[in-house]
């Protein structure tokens, strides 16, 4: 019999469809053409959105993944191609972001030759990848491509590149399809042990101001509900890292803890009794100074990754595990209690914070804030709207005032804090949602890092709005210069060009809006408008975001003001 | 310290290993790579500079690749 043999590339684009990716984001070069040239083949099934530069395509391929929970796929060439990819990887690594990057290379022959375009992409990416992997030849390409999703997203999701050398997508093999349940000597999820989720149990019981803390971890762990119903059976406040989940709706949601997040949640951590951390990692900009961090309180630690759980703070209870299942065996042994002084300890924090908001929202000065901004972007968004921010002031402003009603609704670089992460990721997370209102909250300086990824609107409609909060200033390093170092604005200020003409440039509509009374009228003919927007606000050039935490040689604090 | 780890024979699995000694200022004093006794398994032998606590938290780390199939260190 005669069984049929596929070039590498087709085989590879054929694993991609039985993974049910839909979009990929990539580029294309000279070692990756036999893959693009199949892809092309397969457009109608499988869709490859071209980005202007790789480390738009991997932020877009986050951008996907952190709002559809799916996996996301960028694609690049050897060489230049595969090492713009590395920003990308680290920040999804560090964000757990489940993504797949494929990157061309030169054939197997000609590999440690110094060939054109060839760099050593495996050795460069072994830090910044959750696994990384070469294909050499066309047979192993059905068996690595399964592979690697199934690592990519099992336990704590990760980055996995596959470089694929060019002979391998050139030459013939066989098509199979191979399932993938388990990889040997691979942890991805450590066993439950009831006996620690019963001794996590007791202390709860015994406790009278527990705190639950929680990370992105319950977000890919789809257990949100879980979280809810223990918190609401024992009436514990849940407060919330940046990538963890918050819902404004709810009374029990109590706000963001870290460098600059809520008052309570910060000032009530040094005063809980007992701390229930579910999913995050005890980041240093969450912690302060761990030395005098939560000292008090015992501490219960839910994680999935074993190498997590003590590695910043000792952990009193570890409960090893997928949250997804330990959380219900958890709320099954915790009692009803109704802590009511608890609870209002916070409701009284939090009065005392919305003074300091004050300043944020209604201010008495000219200039604009960017607190009031976020604050009749929420007057006007979608309720399931998705905010996606990039990194520094206004950040902050955004993830502590945007109104947070359902899951998966805050997508920013957290661990890596990369700028120009934001552009990219909304026109991913476009792709990946396309029902929902997707607003991208951006600085002048974080614009100006990727703002070549606005040519992706010109060939996809994507309604994406874009509010840029332009102070002429890398601003979160203008506000360290005057904090720290006596007001020296080293290399902080920005000239900065037309950004309203930059966007008519490709096609996108936009307005500039300097003054107070003009703003509502402008956010509502953003979202009123169907297409791309670009929203340009002049906010106020030397505003500090409070509180804050200042850390380390600074000293240990919540500054308010 | 000295750690003694079985792997399975993936390709550049070392490399992840020394990486993440390195990424911890670590001084590596000794590397020995040999087959165990299993086939496909391999073992490697380490000694470094460093304490017992940081020995500790790094070995877990190290512990989560795959194909780290144990790890001892003394
Ligand atoms: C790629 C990268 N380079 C440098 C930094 C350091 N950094 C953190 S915040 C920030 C300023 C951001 O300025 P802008 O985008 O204008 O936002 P703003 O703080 O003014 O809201 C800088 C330079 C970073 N996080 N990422």
């Amino acid at each position: 019999m005669n069984i049929k043999k596929y070039k590498g590339s087709e085989i590879l684009v054929k694993n991609l469809l039985i993974e049910r990716v839909e979009y990929l984001f990539g580029y294309p070069g000279g070692a990756i053409m036999s893959v693009s040239d199949s892809l092309d083949r397969h457009a109608g099934h499988i869709c490859h959105i071209l980005t202007r530069h790789e480390q738009g395509a991997i932020h877009a391929a986050q951008g996907y993944a952190r709002v559809s929970g799916k996996v996301g796929v960028c694609i690049s060439t050897s060489g230049p191609g595969a090492t713009n990819l590395i920003t990308g990887l680290a920040d999804a690594l560090i964000d757990s972001t489940p993504i797949i990057c494929i990157t061309g290379q030169v054939s197997y022959n000609l590999l440690g030759t110094d060939a054109f375009q060839e760099t050593n992409i495996l050795d460069i990416s072994f830090p910044v990848t959750k696994w990384n992997v070469q294909i050499p030849r066309a047979q192993d390409i059905c068996q690595t491509i399964r592979k690697s999703f199934f690592i990519a997203r099992s336990g704590r999701p990760g980055p996995v590149l596959i470089d694929i050398t060019k002979d391998a997508q050139l030459q013939e093999a066989i098509f199979e399809e191979i399932l993938f349940h388990k990889v040997s000597y691979f942890r991805s999820c450590p066993k439950v042990e009831v006996n620690k989720i019963e001794e996590a149990a007791i202390l709860i019981n015994a406790a009278k101001r527990p705190l639950i803390l929680v990370g992105q971890g319950v977000i890919l762990a789809e257990a949100e509900e879980e979280l809810k119903a223990l918190s609401e059976k024992a009436n514990i406040p849940i407060a919330s890292t940046l990538l963890g989940i918050r819902d404004n709706n709810h009374p029990l949601f109590v706000g963001m803890i870290g460098m600059h997040g809520h008052y309570a949640p910060n000032v009530l951590t040094n005063q809980c009794d007992i701390l229930i951390a579910i999913g995050m990692r005890f980041d240093d900009r969450v912690t302060g100074n761990i030395n005098i961090y939560a000292i008090q309180a015992q501490i219960i630690h839910l994680e999935i990754e074993a190498c997590e759980i003590g590695k910043n703070i000792p952990c009193d209870v570890p409960v090893l595990g997928d949250c997804k299942k330990t959380l219900p065996l958890l709320t099954e042994r915790v009692q009803e209690n109704i802590r009511q002084e608890w609870i209002s300890d916070f409701i009284t924090i939090q009065k005392q914070e919305e003074k300091i908001g004050q300043k944020d929202l209604y201010t008495k000065k000219e200039s604009l804030t960017m607190g009031e901004i976020i604050q009749w972007i929420n007057q006007y968004k979608n309720k399931n709207a998705v905010m996606v921010t990039d990194v520094g002031q206004h950040q902050m402003i955004a993830s502590r005032y945007f109104y947070f009603s359902s899951s998966k609704s805050q997508i920013t670089s957290g661990g890596l804090g990369t700028m120009g992460f934001s552009l990219p990721a909304a026109m991913g997370a476009k792709f990946g949602a396309r029902y929902r209102q997707i607003i991208c909250v951006i600085g002048d300086g974080g614009f100006q890092m990727t703002f070549q990824e606005l040519g992706i609107l010109l060939k996809n409609n994507l309604p994406i709005k874009i509010v840029l909060l332009n102070n002429g200033f890398l601003g979160m390093v203008r506000q360290w210069q005057e904090l720290f170092f006596k007001r020296r604005y080293a290399f902080s200020a920005l000239l900065n060009p037309d950004f309203i003409r930059l966007a008519q440039a490709y096609n996108i509509s936009g307005k500039k809006i300097e003054k107070r009374k003009k703003i509502p009228e402008a956010v509502k003919e953003m979202f009123d408008c169907n297409t791309a927007y670009l929203l340009e606000i002049i906010v106020e050039r030397e505003y500090n975001v409070f509180p804050m935490i200042t850390i380390g040689t600074y000293g240990d604090e919540i500054r308010l003001y | 310290m000295k750690i003694s780890i079985l792997a399975s024979n993936i390709e550049r699995l070392i490399n992840r290993v020394i990486i993440l000694l390195n990424r911890s200022n670590f001084s590596l004093i000794y590397l020995n790579i040999s087959y165990a006794k299993k086939p496909y398994i391999m073992r490697y032998t380490l000694e470094v500079k460093c304490t017992e606590v940081s020995i500790d938290k790094i070995a877990k780390q190290i512990e989560k690749h795959l194909g780290i199939i144990s790890i001892l260190y003394y």
